[in-house]
């Protein structure tokens, strides 16, 4: 009995890691695939629009709710605007968005946060209790008042869930920031006589910004997908721009009738978008994590 | 630490937040670029016009001041007044919370419940299909817009296969909702005996309830699937196996209570979800909830409605945190020690 039961476990922790392997291969799939999005959706937002022979926003009462043929590749409109023209200016608009969101967030989260970390004390506790007010309201709350108050464009969209997702990067990059100051790398700069600032900025900073970016691939997505519920719910960026939440919005409208693409693709080009970003996202979390 | 100063230093850290939450959502309305009495005012108003709405809100005092009045009445449980509909913001919200926590408590426990039975079914069964499909299902789960979501449920559902009732509010237009006591229709409707009301209820929480739970279950399922994994390492797991306990019984009887923490902690981000996901979802099912109503005080320009929902949303996010904090120490006694 007992030599059984030592090779049944033995046999399991086999299997287990033959499976582990089954895992593994899947997420190497779909980091390709995720990959493969990203690049796709980043030159197509970059060439694509100039490419398209139909300008976004121009109407053509002929061509009205046309279903998707070869002429219009994802039909038209109920201006008769092309789709497809407006998918990839759109896919232009929200990477703009999203990349100036995330900047902005990280930029000042990370910089905010390895100060915080490195001052310590009362500066740290008073950044801290900021960052737990602001993360009392759910991010795309945050945002959505933000938006309400400053009016609806481009600019303010960006500064809302830019200063909605802030906390997410002080936090991790001062968690980081409290790890490695205790290092002896930082203490030998400190002997050598090295400033507190050029120590942080040279010797800290560059070591306490890993977490930050696996956070930033994430949330160039949740920037995708909030741009758009703002857009969804009629702020931020309002028709007849063309961008993917104004389309899923627009096409909404024809949601019981026939004209099914005008708001089923534009959904699919977010869902890709950020799908692409997620894929990405949790690849370097694993390599990270492997590193560790 | 004994339990009671944990709980006690607990709660004034919550009290401190929710200050602070306060403070936050005076300064977002004063982030106006002019004031709300010109938003008031409307457009044709004449500067004198402009003054008296001003002194009339008390907007020609001193910030702190302001801040104070504001203050104070909001601990009198004065919202201020929405203009749209005319009545005190908190009479509002409490007539429409109900329609919300229904909503909300539908989405949490089915999410919660498909969530977990997927993470532990994956865990224990690391590697194989299912695993690969849990994997594939949270990353899809993290991607998808909520609202498109819905609108695709309603077309293959609604107008497709004309399966569910129509998504439009909790019950069919010409009923009338029963007479409290709780408010949550499935269930007044069941004491009132009406069940033809029961199950226009019931079928009209389905899709947004379903929507919510298809974008948040995967978030549990991760969640879960992590923390069991890294319990199912451990060495009381493996000596339990090797005793030759079910495979079951060890997932969900010896593993799963150890894996809680984690798991809690994924919960209060998908009520905090819930809460941000539901004027969304009550928007597109034009569901009559406190996330409807933020909708259309968002497109009158409604600031105190507006004002009066983000702090009620905060409110309640740092009133979860704080009982999931507390609950942390239930499950795990080393927790309040620390």
């Amino acid at each position: 009995m007992a030599t059984t039961g030592l090779l049944q476990t033995r046999d399991h922790r086999v299997r287990s890691r033959l499976l582990q392997g089954g895992r593994q291969v899947l997420r190497q799939k779909l980091f390709y695939l995720s990959l493969f999005l990203v690049v796709g959706l980043v030159l197509s937002a970059v060439f694509a629009p100039a490419l398209v022979p139909y300008q976004p926003l121009k109407t053509n009462p002929e061509a009205v709710f046309q279903a998707p043929s070869r002429a219009h590749w994802f039909g038209t409109d109920q201006y008769g605007r092309d789709m497809f023209a407006r998918l990839v200016h759109a896919a232009r608009l929200d990477l703009i968005i999203s990349f100036s969101v995330v900047g902005l967030a990280f930029a000042l989260g990370s910089l905010v946060g390895a100060i915080s970390g490195f001052v310590g004390g009362l500066v740290d506790d008073l950044v801290m209790r900021i960052a737990d007010i602001l993360q009392s309201f759910p991010a795309f709350i945050l945002a959505m008042g933000m938006t309400a108050v400053l009016g609806n464009s481009i600019g303010n969209v960006i500064l809302a869930i830019g200063a909605a997702y802030t906390p997410y990067f002080v936090r991790l990059t001062r968690g980081e920031m409290l790890k490695v100051r205790q290092m002896e790398y930082a203490d030998a700069a400190r002997c050598a006589g090295v400033s507190p600032w050029r120590t942080l900025y040279y010797h800290l900073l560059p070591n306490c910004i890993t977490p930050s970016l696996v956070q930033a691939a994430l949330a160039l997505g949740w920037a995708i997908l909030d741009t758009a519920g703002l857009a969804f719910l009629g702020l931020g960026i309002c028709p007849p721009t063309a961008e993917w939440g104004v389309m899923v919005s627009d096409g909404a409208k024809n949601i019981l009738g026939v004209e099914w693409w005008t708001w089923f693709f534009p959904g699919l080009a977010i869902f890709l978008a950020v799908f692409g970003f997620n894929g990405v996202a949790e690849m370097l979390r694993a390599r990270v994590l492997r590193e560790e | 630490m004994s339990l009671a100063t944990y709980i006690a230093r607990r709660l004034g850290l919550a009290v401190i937040t929710l200050f602070g939450v306060v403070v936050a959502a005076f300064l977002l309305t004063r982030m106006l670029p002019g004031n709300p009495a010109y938003v008031k005012a409307g457009p044709y108003a004449k500067p004198e016009q402009i003054r008296a709405i001003e002194r009339q809100m008390g907007l020609d005092k001193p910030l702190p001041v302001q801040f104070w009045n504001y203050f104070t009445n909001l601990l009198k449980g004065d919202m201020g007044v929405s203009w749209s509909t005319s009545h005190p913001v908190r009479e509002d919200l409490i007539q429409r919370l109900p329609a919300t926590v229904e909503l909300s408590t539908a989405a949490f426990v089915l999410a919660v419940t498909v969530g977990l039975t997927l993470g532990v079914v994956a865990a224990v069964k690391q590697g194989s299909v299912i695993d690969q499909a849990v994997h594939l299902i949270s990353v899809s789960g993290a991607s998808v817009a909520l609202f498109w979501l819905g609108l695709m449920l309603i077309y293959v559902f609604y107008y497709k296969l004309g399966l569910v009732l129509d998504p439009m509010g909790r019950l069919s237009p010409l009923m009338n909702a029963p007479p409290g006591p709780t408010g949550l229709l499935v269930i007044d409707t069941l004491i009132h005996g009406s069940f033809d009301q029961f199950r226009s209820a019931l079928g009209h929480l389905v899709l947004p309830t379903v929507s919510l739970t298809i974008v948040l279950a995967p978030t549990v399922a991760k969640m879960a699937r992590t923390a069991m994994l890294e319990v199912l390492q451990s060495d009381y797991i493996q000596t339990a196996r090797a005793i030759g306990l079910s495979t079951a019984r060890l997932a969900w009887q010896d593993a799963l209570p150890n894996a809680m923490i984690p798991i809690l902690t994924t919960m209060g981000i998908v009520l905090a979800y819930l809460l941000a996901g539901n004027v969304l979802v009550e928007t597109l099912f034009a569901w009559p909830g406190i996330g409807f109503y933020a909708w259309n005080a968002l497109l009158s320009n409604d600031f105190d409605a507006i004002q009066g929902f983000v702090l009620l949303i905060a409110i309640l996010c740092v009133s979860i945190n704080l009982i999931i904090d507390l609950l942390y120490s239930v499950v795990d006694p080393r927790i309040r020690l620390g």
